[in-house]
């Protein structure tokens, strides 16, 4: 278990330096001048002198590998560097963001299992019938539905036909019911058509294994037979999955927030990359990038601890005679 | 005193009965042995009396224990009918374990449902069972995961699961299938161990004559879901009165009689190997270690003889066979071939398990020509070649429109010798063909591959476990341990080694006693 636990560590350490350089070499690639973001209207009154001096500024007229270890030396003494829009320091427009992000990443992943628990252990437990049939069409259809056409939707009956919930912003804060709700649905309905098969798939498998029939005929009740043994069996990936899953709703957020005027780390993101502003959005990659892969590795590990067979080094997992 | 009695019993599904109208007793203390082929209804009616009938399978007639009707038990009192009055042995060990419990676990849970029994105290019954099924560190055994343990190991733990609540009838359903013969040897001894101490009553379900022998008082033959003799064991050998029994005494005198002698007498040789040597490494991050499958093996196999090679699980069998099948090189040694057409395109390997070598979207017509799909051979000559291989296996013509998933383990064997003869194969590999064989299948097999030799001129390396078929078959076995040749000689000959090896594994050859060398007569 120790050697896994080095190994995942290792590896996510390994992941997270590749993917920095990768986002920062792609940034380049971003056609516009950061210059732009940073004068605005202004901008045609610059000289080509002005410019390359703004450039020079910004330590951009250096190769790309020597910026980027400049940058990521900076990172690792705590500097990430002014945003070029508003000059405060990126660290600081970043974490403004977090609570909004974390609230709204939350409600909508605590919807979105919860669904598919529910829809996928019922539909499995009746297999083949008629309520699976109706599940698994609704979760195709929720699959097939895009996220921003089905926030508008949702916008224009919830806020403007019925009028019951506000069409954007934050209102009071990021725990005001109210706001959330619209926003947070739309990202898990948006994922739990995937979800629900999913899971519906994994109860399913895990309920026809043969120790079930050996458990029943030793006579252990049913109930017990489906907490004790059928849950346990499914959870391992899919806690696996539900760490995925996080990944998929924060780059999801960055059209809803965007949609519902959420003051969250999505919507800066958008905007930043728009406005060239390359510090905070750098910020904002690797600190997504961490989390995403922190959340990996806390499943990975979870899903270990409660399944020997996913701890294997080596001759283990084999079926031995 | 009956203890189990079944009254009519019939299983019905779709397509019509698995079980017609079994009626037959059972008394306390007795060992009753329930015999017949794959597909004869033996398990089907152990889960009939265990009331864990497959979805869409419906019971009639009745089923009582002590009396009692089973199938009209309350929730409550079934429960305890299933954990305390009976108890019940798999035959796999493997799927009937949950995978991410530890071995005291599926212990403390039996005795918290049906004793209310709970912590230390559980624990401690816990050990004490895996102790009783004779495994040495019960402690290890305990904290073990499923899959960390050996096939055997796995079913002394089913069986001490099943006696940990003190059941008064055992059913044990193929508990020595495709384990070892040493290892089969064991849990039989085990079984008997169980019925002295207890003086419980055993069901015992199997395929094998050699095991029903040994085991019973009483022989239930079950054949196409009836129940068609039902008497003292000993009047099953000596005076069977129905066509299903007297099938089985004469596929066991097949399955376990001696070979006709060879024809040719001093073969040309086709393959000689000597000194092939092979290692695989595993290990983790830090320390490699190196683990040798094969040193300095040497062997040869004359055109149109049949070689057996036996030996335990893990001796080097299989990777002998890749090796001569040339799947992998070896890492030293040699392998000279003396045969018509280049090795190893001459040499077919027929996989443990053929079902799981075929594309199961491809007809058996078109999988017995595959090999001449290779050749460029036309499509109409490939269907005749096709039809003609698989009347030469026995198979009805129909099976070429037919998939492998519709077709029977011994249909699939055939199948797989079928393709090897399309491509004219002057050596086959059997690799462990029997193991999941009953074993009127078994004898059946064994006289395809002697007329194919007959007829065809084909060399077969006969790779198992199985010692008593290999005294049938071969008319050389060679005895394989941890990679080293051990012994080897004629059937006759190794009957009578002196190598302590080959002696301990003719030992456990179940329904020993039996003259293996005797020609078909004298079973007895």
């Amino acid at each position: 278990m120790a050697l896994f636990l080095l190994k995942r560590v290792a590896e996510s350490a390994f992941v997270l330096v590749l993917g920095s350089l990768l986002c920062f070499a792609f940034i380049q690639l971003i056609p516009g001048d950061p210059a732009a973001a940073m004068y605005g209207d202004q901008l045609q009154k610059l000289t080509e002198a002005d410019r390359l001096r703004i450039s020079e500024n910004l330590g951009l007229d250096e190769p790309v590998p020597v910026q980027y270890i400049h940058w990521a030396s900076q990172v690792l003494q705590g500097n990430w560097g002014a945003s070029y829009l508003t000059g405060e320091p990126a660290d600081e427009v970043i974490v403004r963001t977090l609570l909004p992000t974390a609230v709204l990443l939350m409600a909508s992943q605590v919807l979105m299992i919860g669904l598919a628990l529910f829809f996928g252990l019922t539909s499995a437990l009746r297999r083949d019938g008629l309520y699976d049939r109706i599940v698994l069409a609704a979760s195709v259809l929720l699959m097939a539905i895009p996220p921003f056409w089905l926030g508008l939707m949702m916008m224009l009956f919830f806020s403007i036909r019925l009028g019951v919930l506000p069409s954007s912003g934050m209102g009071a804060g990021p725990f005001s019911i109210s706001h959330l709700i619209l926003p947070a649905l739309v990202i898990a309905l948006s994922h739990a058509g995937y979800y629900i098969r999913l899971f519906r798939n994994h109860f399913a498998a895990s309920s026809m294994g043969g120790h079930l029939l050996a458990l029943r005929a030793r006579g252990v009740p049913h109930r017990r037979i489906v907490i004790a043994h059928i849950l346990p069996n499914a959870a391992a990936p899919l806690i696996v999955y539900t760490g995925a899953s996080l990944a998929v709703s924060l780059a999801g957020s960055v059209v809803v927030e965007t949609i519902f005027s959420w003051p969250g780390l999505g919507r800066l993101a958008l905007k930043s990359a728009l406005a060239h502003d390359y510090p905070v959005l750098l910020g904002i990659i690797l600190l997504s990038m961490a989390f995403v892969i922190l959340v990996n590795l806390l499943a990975s590990l979870l899903a270990a601890w409660m399944d020997p067979r996913l701890r294997g080094s080596g001759a283990e997992g084999r079926n031995g005679q | 005193m009956a203890i189990l009695e079944l009254d009519r019993l019939t299983v019905a599904g779709d397509r019509g009965d698995i079980i017609t109208g079994l009626t037959f007793s059972i008394d306390e203390g007795e060992t009753a042995v329930m015999i017949g082929g794959s597909g004869s209804g033996k398990s089907m009616t152990a889960r009939a009396v265990l009331g864990i009938l497959p979805d869409g399978l419906r019971a009639s007639g009745d089923v009582r224990f002590h009396g009692e009707s089973v199938f009209h038990m309350p929730t409550e009192r079934r429960r305890t009918y299933l954990g305390r009055g009976t108890g019940i042995v798999f035959q796999d060990s493997f799927g009937t374990f949950d995978p991410i419990r530890t071995i005291r676990q599926h212990f403390t849970e039996l005795f918290s449902v049906h004793l209310g029994l709970k912590g230390k105290d559980a624990d401690r019954r816990a050990l004490y069972w895996i102790g009783r099924a004779g495994i040495l560190d019960p402690v290890r055994v305990a904290a073990a995961y499923p899959h960390e343990l050996s096939g055997g190991m796995r079913q002394r733990i089913q069986i001490a699961l099943a006696a940990s609540l003190e059941p008064e009838l055992l059913i044990a359903d193929e508990p020595t299938t495709a384990l070892d013969l040493n290892i089969q040897d064991a849990i039989l001894e085990l079984l008997k161990e169980w019925k002295k101490e207890t003086g419980g009553t055993l069901l015992l379900i199997t395929h094998d004559l050699g095991v029903a022998r040994e085991m019973a008082d009483r022989m239930l033959v079950m054949d196409n879901g009836r129940l068609v003799e039902d008497g003292p064991a000993r009047q099953l050998f000596t005076a069977p009165r129905s066509r299903a029994a007297m099938q089985l005494t004469d596929d066991w005198r097949t399955v376990g009689g001696a070979p006709p002698a060879d024809k040719a007498a001093s073969p040309s040789h086709l393959l000689d190997v000597s000194g092939l040597s092979m290692s695989y490494r595993t290990g983790g991050l830090f320390k490699k270690r190196e683990v040798r499958a094969l040193d300095e093996v040497s062997l040869s196999i004359g055109s149109g003889e049949i070689v057996g090679l036996i030996g335990e699980s893990g001796g080097g069998k299989s990777t002998l066979a890749r090796l001569l099948a040339g799947i992998e090189p070896a890492r030293a040694g040699a392998i000279s071939w003396h045969g018509t057409r280049n090795w190893p395109d001459a040499v077919q390997w027929v996989h443990q398990d053929p079902a799981a070598s075929f594309n199961p979207g491809w007809t058996a017509g078109r999988l017995v020509a595959e090999g001449l799909e290779y050749r460029g051979t036309r499509r109409t000559e490939r269907e005749r070649t096709a039809r003609h291989l698989l009347s030469e296996v026995g198979l009805p013509s129909e099976t070429a429109q037919q998939y492998p998933g519709e077709l029977s383990g011994g249909m699939n064997q055939r199948l797989a010798l079928a393709r090897t003869l399309a491509v004219s194969a002057e050596l086959v590999v059997l690799d462990e063909p029997f193991a999941s064989l009953d074993m009127s299948t078994q004898a059946k097999m064994i006289r395809l591959i002697r007329s194919l030799r007959d007829r065809e001129g084909t060399a077969f390396l006969f790779i198992t476990h199985d010692i008593r078929a290999a005294f049938a078959l071969c008319s050389r076995i060679y005895v394989i341990r941890q990679g080293q040749i051990e012994d080897h000689g004629s059937p006759a000959e190794l009957a009578a080694s002196e190598n302590p090896y080959t002696k301990s594994l003719l030992e456990h050859v179940p329904g020993r006693g039996v003259d293996l060398c005797n020609n078909g007569g004298g079973v007895l």
